[in-house]
């Protein structure tokens, strides 16, 4: 910058902002002021013990309605993962009392899926 | 879904009201001598540092991430809202009047009438001229800083600071004379 130019000199010589501050008290007042008007706009995360909790219900469900009683499971098969469900064996909504068959279906670890269907008739 | 619920938040912590409390604390006072010298008085200079912060308070995730762009950005809202002012009063009609200003005023000190002059000429330029006028002339910041806190291009400051430059020779005039 030149220093000698005569537009700089005058206009540093009338620096409407030489030697000037905001006062102490009025920069509390305003930062006050705009603070009390932050919108936290933050997106809504989950809460970890609330997802953990509801995950670890899911499973013991999935767990329940493989495992529990009534189910078969031969010492040979995969474990099954949570997607384990008892289906009806056709698409009727019935109780378990009025059918004799029941199926199992799951996924092994290695994606294969595995349906069996219990039937306590069966003879070989 | 259980990698993306479990995932950390890129600002963990990092609270707005902090943010925001944080950057006023840098940057107020350098905000408060900016809006000086663009706004016609003290309390026009005022309103426009609380109505800077107050625009950011409301909208947070607009404040860039790094301190220089937040810097940067506080001072695109002040010449932004300086700008809009500009458009709502027609500054430049209330502005014909003799810059050198009216008889009373000649009786106060000689800085008062200085400092009233060189503030009546810088309101005579468009606000994003006198931005950068007032930025390079009496802020010391080079064409890089300057179009890096605006958001132009260099050649757009070098532009205004040498047609900025005619038009105030021409407004203020040889020094001790009247226009």
């Amino acid at each position: 910058m030149n220093q000698e130019d005569p537009i700089t000199t005058r206009l540093r010589e009338g620096d409407p902002a030489r030697d000037r501050t905001l006062g102490e008290d009025e920069s509390r007042r305003m930062r006050a002021r705009i603070l009390g008007m932050v919108t936290d706009t933050r997106p809504v995360r989950w809460h970890r013990p609330a997802f953990a909790s509801a995950l670890l219900i899911l499973i013991a469900v999935a767990g329940w309605i493989v495992l529990g009683p009534g189910s078969e499971r031969s010492p040979d098969a995969a474990i099954p993962t949570p997607m384990a469900q008892a289906v009806p064996t056709d698409g009727d909504a019935v109780t378990q009392e009025e059918k004799t068959t029941r199926q199992v279906q799951y996924t092994t670890p290695g994606g294969t899926r595995v349906i069996w269907t219990l039937d306590p008739d069966f003879q070989l | 879904m259980i990698e993306a619920a479990f995932s950390i938040p890129a600002e963990t912590g990092t609270d707005p009201q902090d943010r925001i409390g944080r950057l006023f604390d840098q940057h107020h006072q350098r905000l408060y001598r900016l809006a000086l010298r663009m706004s016609r008085n003290e309390e026009e200079a005022h309103d426009l540092v609380q109505d800077t912060f107050l625009r950011i308070a409301k909208k947070p995730s607009s404040i860039p991430e790094t301190e220089s762009g937040a810097e940067a950005w506080l001072v695109r809202v002040l010449v932004n809202l300086c700008r809009d002012q500009f458009r709502r009063r027609k500054v430049r009609d209330d502005h014909r009047a003799d810059v050198t200003g009216t008889g009373s005023e000649r009786d106060h000190e000689e800085a008062v009438i200085a400092s009233e002059t060189v503030r009546k000429a810088l309101a005579r330029l468009a606000p994003r001229r006198r931005a950068i006028i007032v930025m390079h002339e009496l802020e010391g910041l080079d064409a890089r800083e300057i179009a890096h806190a605006l958001g132009v291009a260099k050649v757009t400051v070098r532009w205004h600071l040498s047609a900025g430059r005619k038009e105030l020779a021409t407004i203020l005039g040889p020094k001790g004379d009247t226009p």
